[in-house]
């Protein structure tokens, strides 16, 4: 008995050590996938077509390569390109989703609903919109493509090529405004540029996986702002001065006044001055980037209300006062009424080598 | 404080197994808002409850459960302790193959879900095999090791929290204590508690660290609905299987090394939930050895193994584990209820009797 | 003369180093037997002369003897004693008297030296020889304390080792020790010239992975033990001090530690557990993250690494595998080196194992990083034996990882958990913290 517990031991050991060498379960090595770090989305007749942007890693550097393909559901077009490849391809590394504007405009709903059932496809990945063919777009970026895979999402990386007028939106951010009552997206716009890989056109407005409408680069720092990025490193030009943003803060308030909501939001700037035309004081300077911000944010304000759209999310500050199922409504009811007072309040912090004057 | 450690650790990381993974969906399900209502109304409850449990283990004399339902004489005991017998094997089939379930989703899609049951299982079968001190004193070195893992995820999923979503306070109308999800959500607190019953010969606790313990699994009972409703809003977070886990999903940590962290939050927890799974199956095996002292431990151990793991193997599908959950409410509301009143009642009793014999606790 | 004697006599009259010589001491006959090759035979005789000629008397008896240990009444007494290296003498006028004397002996003793597995740095660089007297001595040198028992127990079959067991009274446990002495004392069949036969005479499991009695040469490291409350072993003809009971703290914290400023021993002891950790973690998790879980890298760093696995022909774990078989021949063959060729084995292991099979596109060159960095890892850990125990640990890691990725990492340690949780020394298990008493002692 002994002797056969013995070797029902061994051929244990052995059996697993053996499952384990065979790379059990059709598991590929990582050097035997595909890691494809853009997806572009198109829509065709009947069906989708997917754009993947393929890193291939050749002894020397890196080669890209773009592959696409056409099917009925997103699923069909993947399997459709996987079956034409030599490696497997790998969603889990995308970082990038590249939909055409004409699927954003015909409504996304669906395809954020894929995403987040699928564990394929990383739900941190970010929503870009792109305003030309895809096709055209990927062959222009694969020729331009030096060895380093990875310039399209640096464009996007906060500590690559980001800038505050960019916004950032993730896959999860997108599916949760499908859903939420009180809380819109609003998603970058690149289309290929003449001189630079990409140029970024401003960005889109996202209700309810549908996109309403366009806001220029300007305007999106406004939403970023707001978001609670912070506002670092913007330009901004007035008539006589240039400041560069050092810092931003978004106070809000909102309560009920009989039955009209109303808000009060202050925008805290930092500034640094940077140019200044001669005769211009400090105070002035600050009246005008104050009154730039507010009619900016006027303006936009006016038009995501018609559009019904809330990117700013003032829905959220009226939880404690509007109950739940009157919250239902907000975009068609209430947001229509909403009141809201914009202020912002500028602080220089230094004007570089050369005095100003104050008054 | 230290005699108790390795109860009050084990106490606290088989909680913490069980908590982040099924418990946000069915609290989630069972209110719209105000959410903190119903789970701090669960946990009152238990924790009522544990402190009649043990206190009528500690009137008793500080002996293990068995003996004091022994005293009532042997077939009273047996039925009294039948149902949890039958619990205890509910709870291994349902907890194995839920979290196969959960892993062969998340990670593991290629793998046949047999494998990932037998990894998930055999493990805990061995370790009841081995002893009720081997598992305390693996649960202390695995903790040192899992615990700053899990610790340091947890507060990083805090990254993308917006906490006007914790509004309104109060739901209008609550009717979570209508609603099946809220009792299926006590699963959390029913499977484990029972095992301080079983630990007293080989070690000691005090009630007020047991106490203590509990206090300090309230943030993460909160945390674990609340993490995901505030970061995805109410509406889309009832719309996930496991919110907890997809809310890890969307953690952005640039500065570490790896992508994908959840897999090594769910893993902290899986190896917890393992301990747990052994101590349960050794408790089974020791119910049946105390009430049939000619049964061979490592005999009944592999049988109850096998049909454990063959009623593992049956179930086809998620909708089969909610009927298991749904059948197990009634089981589950007596060990909760029946079991501790008795063995406070028990204690009682026992103490009044003036010929009872305490097993000292101090050395 | 006794029969018993000239039978004894007869006996060994064919070894080559057996000496029966007839002599006069004190104006009485005697007849001395021995072996020429443990006892300086000349030596002993002018210090027997010294001695009598000075002690009042006339006769000879046991008092005028130098070193006289009493009278041999049985074979088997007179046998074992001349095997242990003492002197019959033999008076010719009387009968069946035989005494037993410790005579001068031949110096077949090492010096005292430095020890020759453990580096000291900071710290006393004595280490224990392969007498048991002399290592009591040392031992009593370090620990000067009435406290310290010293006890002898000769165990084992035809020709019994003796084994000393040294404690702390009042800080040993007494169960442990009386447990301890008894399966010693019992003992009547195992050898204990090797460790393995010194664990079967103490009653433990053969098979098990984990060392039950750590050994130490260093006696500065013994002496803490013994303060600690642990047990001390010395077995005949092994230099080495023998600690019981062990416990996985031990893997990390050495005496000599306390040597250092008390932020640098924490970290010093950081270290070694972070060695620990790596040794068994590393490999399987290169294997898992490559094979099985590649989405749990960054982008770029997935890419650098399927860069580096570009044209190597075979899946992650054999791979892994086949350079880990490597680094342990080369580990196992530089112990039996001879320092002329140690070097340039070295070098040969370095270059063409590193460098030569990267460029043969066996292997990829990350893993070299990993297994050369899981190898110096290994080292860190106080212990020789220890070392062994986590090298063979991390195969279980390592097989688990390959064939469910991640997941396989954290049910391989947890497996690993169990089983040093599994062990236990006499009812102390092997994870007990330091100093904690165990709450109920329960076998």
């Amino acid at each position: 008995m002994r002797v056969y517990l013995r070797i029902l031991k061994l051929a244990a050991a052995l059996g697993l050590t053996v499952a384990a060498g065979t790379g059990c379960w059709d598991y590929k090595d990582i050097n035997h996938r595909s890691l494809p770090v853009v997806l572009g989305l198109q829509t065709e007749e009947e069906g989708y077509r997917v754009f993947l942007k393929l890193p291939e890693p050749k002894e020397e550097g890196t080669d890209v390569k773009v592959v696409s393909a056409a099917g009925h559901t997103i699923t069909k077009a993947i399997d459709q390109m996987a079956m034409n490849l030599e490696s497997e391809v790998d969603l889990l590394h995308l970082k990038i989703i590249l939909v055409h504007v004409n699927l954003a405009q015909m409504g996304m709903g669906d395809v954020f609903e894929f995403f987040m059932r699928a564990r394929d496809i990383s739900p941190k990945a970010l929503v870009v919109i792109c305003d030309e063919e895809l096709d055209p777009f990927f062959r222009k970026i694969g020729q331009r493509a030096d060895p380093n895979v990875s310039n399209l999402f640096d464009f996007f990386e906060k500590n690559a090529g980001w800038s505050p007028q960019i916004a950032l939106s993730r896959v999860w951010q997108v599916y949760r405004s499908v859903h939420s009552y009180t809380r819109d997206v609003v998603v970058p716009i690149i289309r290929s540029g003449s001189r630079t890989t990409i140029e970024h056109v401003g960005s889109a407005v996202i209700r309810n996986g549908r996109m309403v409408g366009r806001i220029s680069p300007d305007e999106t720092l406004l939403f970023n702002v707001f978001n609670g990025e912070n506002g670092q490193g913007k330009i901004e030009v007035m008539k006589n001065a240039s400041v560069m943003i050092s810092g931003t803060r978004v106070t809000r308030r909102g309560w009920m006044d009989g039955g009209t909501p109303r808000l009060d939001a202050t925008l805290n700037l930092s500034v640094d001055l940077i140019e200044l035309k001669e005769e211009m004081t400090e105070d002035q300077v600050m009246r005008q980037l104050s009154e730039q911000f507010k009619s900016r944010f006027d303006r936009l304000f006016e038009q995501v209300r018609k559009e019904k759209a809330d990117i700013f999310a003032f829905g959220q500050d009226f939880r404690r006062c509007i109950p739940r199922e009157r919250l239902r409504d907000w975009r068609e009811e209430d947001y229509g009424r909403l009141k809201v007072e914009f202020r912002t309040r500028v602080a220089i912090e230094n004007d570089g080598y050369i005095k100003t004057k104050q008054k | 404080m230290s005699r108790s450690v390795h109860v009050l650790l084990f106490y606290f990381v088989a909680h913490l197994g069980l908590i982040f993974f099924i418990y946000p969906e069915d609290i989630i399900a069972c209110a719209e808002e105000g959410h903190w209502v119903p789970i701090l109304v669960g946990f009152a409850v238990h924790v009522f409850f544990l402190w009649l449990f043990v206190k009528g283990l500690s009137l008793g004399g500080n002996r293990d459960m068995v003996s004091l339902y022994l005293g009532l004489g042997k077939a009273p005991a047996v039925l009294l302790l039948l149902p949890v017998f039958v619990y205890y094997a509910m709870v291994d089939v349902i907890t194995v193959r839920a979290y196969s379930e959960i892993v062969s989703i998340v990670f593991l899609e290629k793998t046949p879900l047999w494998a990932v049951m037998a990894l998930l299982f055999l493990i805990p079968v061995w370790l009841a095999n081995v002893g009720i001190r081997p598992i305390f004193y693996a649960t202390a070195l695995v903790a040192i090791v899992c615990l700053p893992l899990f610790l340091f995820i947890f507060a990083a999923s805090f990254q993308s929290v917006d906490w006007r979503y914790f509004f309104p306070l109060f739901d209008r109308h609550y009717d979570f204590l209508w609603d099946s999800s809220f009792y299926k959500s006590f699963f959390a607190f029913a499977g484990v508690f029972l095992f301080l019953g079983f630990v007293q010969p080989y070690f000691t606790f005090r009630i007020r660290g047991l106490m203590w313990a509990s206090v300090l699994l309230v943030p993460f009972f909160l945390f674990s609905v609340y993490i995901p409703v505030l970061t995805f809003g109410e509406a889309t977070a009832s719309n996930f299987h496991y919110p907890f886990v997809v809310t890890l999903d969307t953690l952005q940590i640039n500065w570490l090394m790896f992508e994908r962290v959840t897999v090594f939050f769910l893993m902290s927890l899986l190896t917890f939930v393992m301990l747990l799974v052994a101590l349960v199956l050794w408790q089974s095996v020791e119910l049946a050895v105390r009430f049939f002292p000619r049964m061979n431990r490592g005999w009944t151990l592999l049988v109850l193994s096998a049909i454990v793991f063959g009623c593992c193997l049956r179930i086809r599908s998620w909708h089969d584990i909610e009927l298991l959950f749904m059948w197990n409410t009634w089981i589950r509301a007596y060990i909760m209820l029946v079991v501790p009143a008795t063995v406070y009642w028990i204690g009682r009793r026992a103490k009044k009797e003036p010929d009872y014999e305490s097993i000292s606790t101090n050395s | 003369m006794a029969d018993w004697i000239e039978e004894l006599a007869r006996r060994f009259r064919d070894e080559s180093d057996w000496f029966d010589e007839r002599d006069s001491l004190l104006g009485e006959a005697v007849r001395l037997l021995g072996f020429g090759s443990l006892v300086n035979l000349t030596e002993t005789k002018s210090a027997l002369w010294e001695f009598a000629a000075t002690m009042p008397g006339t006769a000879l008896s046991e008092k005028r003897l130098l070193g006289c240990e009493g009278k041999a009444n049985k074979s088997e007494e007179a046998v074992q004693a001349v095997l242990d290296g003492k002197l019959l003498v033999v008076p010719e006028a009387e009968t069946g008297v035989c005494w037993m004397l410790t005579p001068v002996a031949r110096n077949l003793e090492r010096p005292v030296g430095s020890p020759n597995l453990e580096n000291v740095i900071r710290g006393p660089a004595a280490a224990f020889t392969e007498s048991v007297e002399t290592n009591i001595g040392i031992a009593r040198q370090y620990l000067r304390s009435a406290m310290l028992k010293a006890d002898i127990v000769p165990t084992g079959g035809d020709s019994p080792t003796r084994v000393a067991i040294l404690y702390m009274a009042g800080r040993a446990d007494p169960d442990f020790v009386r447990k301890l002495d008894e399966n010693l004392r019992t003992n009547k069949i195992e050898d204990v010239s090797t460790l393995q036969g010194v664990i079967s005479a103490l009653g433990y499991p053969k098979r098990s992975l984990i060392t039950k009695l750590n050994s130490t040469e260093l006696p500065s490291e013994a002496a803490c033990m013994l303060r600690k409350g642990k047990v001390i072993l010395f077995v005949d003809r092994m230099p080495y001090a023998l600690i019981m009971p062990t416990l996985l703290w031990d893997l990390f914290a050495l005496e000599s530690d306390q040597n250092f400023p008390v932020y640098i021993m924490y970290g010093i002891r950081a270290l070694r557990v972070i060695g620990a950790l790596l040794t068994i973690l590393l490999p399987a998790l290169y294997v898992a993250l490559v094979a099985i879980n590649p989405e749990a890298l960054r982008i770029q760093l997935a890419l650098s690494v399927a860069q580096s696995r570009e044209g190597v022909p075979y899946p992650a774990f054999l791979e892994t595998l086949t350079m880990l078989l490597i680094l342990e021949l080369i580990l196992e063959g530089s112990i039996r080196l001879p320092k002329s060729v140690g070097p340039t084995i070295t070098m040969v292991g370095g270059i063409i194992l590193g460098q030569a099979v990267v460029s043969a596109k066996l292997v990829s060159n990350l893993l070299i990083i990993v297994l050369a960095a899981t190898t110096i890892a290994n080292s860190t850990i106080a212990g020789f034996q220890n070392s062994y125990a986590i090298r063979v640990l991390k195969y279980v890691t390592l097989v688990l990882s390959a064939i469910f990725g991640i997941i396989g990492i954290f049910a391989g340690f947890l497996v690993i958990c169990g089983y040093l949780a599994s062990q236990s020394t006499y009812g102390v298990n092997y994870l007990q913290f330091p100093g904690w008493k165990d709450e109920a002692r329960h076998e």
